[in-house]
């Protein structure tokens, strides 16, 4: 069993498959802004791929240069077999530690 | 349509001090047009240089091996690309990069201008040196592939990651 994700790498990890073939970082940092109602700061995002990529979780590629971005490259994050496996394992148990929670049944009935 | 030019100075000290990685300096320049402000491109820039200096794996070393990753791994229009194929090789025992090759620089000179008959005490002091790190990297190599994946330190280790068993583990589990 993988070790379990942080709530940071798990939205990454989300936001990157939600991104399929075009999940670069401000694609990223955009979709945690809008769906997890959070700021991030770019170079955390970077700095958390770099780390989901050593341990083979993403896998990344760089583009070709464009003008808008004085002529830097994009770098495109793809979600590996082990990384979608860390993120089922990851809500599997997440979902275990919801049910049966009193309080939370109260709310919803 | 009219480009704004990004902080240069924000672009040159993310540059010497932030992540060696063109895609983040791409997306902040991004950002930067598409309205965000100056003040938000300083402080990204600076947050990710000190992030940077924060990463585990920039801790001091007198001689830092990597990866060795071919520099020409074109697939189609996109690159191949990995942190450690961005990485340079530390030789100075400074966590930033660029920065203590001056003092072996002047020690060389010193040595070669002052007591050149020393150098051969020089020389054998840096064969020993490296012949000590390629034990202390094979030792530590070896211990990596015992460790769970996440505790895998990225420097001095394999590349563990096993796609096809992580891709037949995930079919296995459809199927149950």
């Amino acid at each position: 069993m993988l070790r379990l994700l942080t709530d940071f790498e798990l939205m990454i990890l989300l936001a990157t498959l939600r991104g399929r073939d075009d999940a670069y970082g401000v694609r990223i940092a955009r979709e945690i802004e809008r769906t997890g109602r959070r700021r991030v700061l770019l170079g955390a995002v970077y700095t958390a791929l770099d780390r989901l990529e050593r341990n083979g979780l993403v896998t990344s590629s760089v583009g070709d240069p464009t003008p808008e971005r004085g002529g830097r490259a994009k770098r495109f994050f793809r979600v590996t077999p082990r990384g979608l496996r860390a993120v089922k394992e990851t809500q599997q148990a997440l979902v275990a530690l919801w049910t049966d929670v009193p309080q939370l049944k109260e709310r919803t009935s | 349509m009219r480009h704004r030019t990004p902080p240069r100075l924000a672009v040159a000290f993310l540059n010497r001090f932030g992540p060696n990685d063109d895609g983040l300096v791409g997306d902040l320049i991004e950002e930067f047009e598409a309205g965000r402000s100056r003040l938000w491109f300083w402080k990204q820039a600076v947050l990710a240089a000190f992030g940077e200096t924060l990463r585990p794996d920039r801790e001091i070393r007198p001689l830092r091996l990597v990866e060795d990753h071919h520099p020409l791994g074109f697939v189609g229009s996109r690159v191949k690309a990995t942190p450690a194929a961005r990485r340079t090789v530390n030789l100075t025992a400074s966590p930033l990069a660029g920065i203590g090759g001056l003092g072996l620089a002047t020690l060389a000179l010193l040595i070669t201008w002052i007591v050149p008959e020393v150098w051969w005490i020089a020389g054998a002091s840096m064969l020993a040196g490296a012949a000590a790190g390629i034990v202390f990297v094979a030792a530590n190599r070896r211990r990596a592939d015992t460790r769970p994946w996440m505790e895998t330190p990225s420097l001095l280790s394999r590349n563990t990651v096993d796609e096809d068993q992580a891709a037949s583990e995930i079919t296995a589990d459809h199927r149950q």
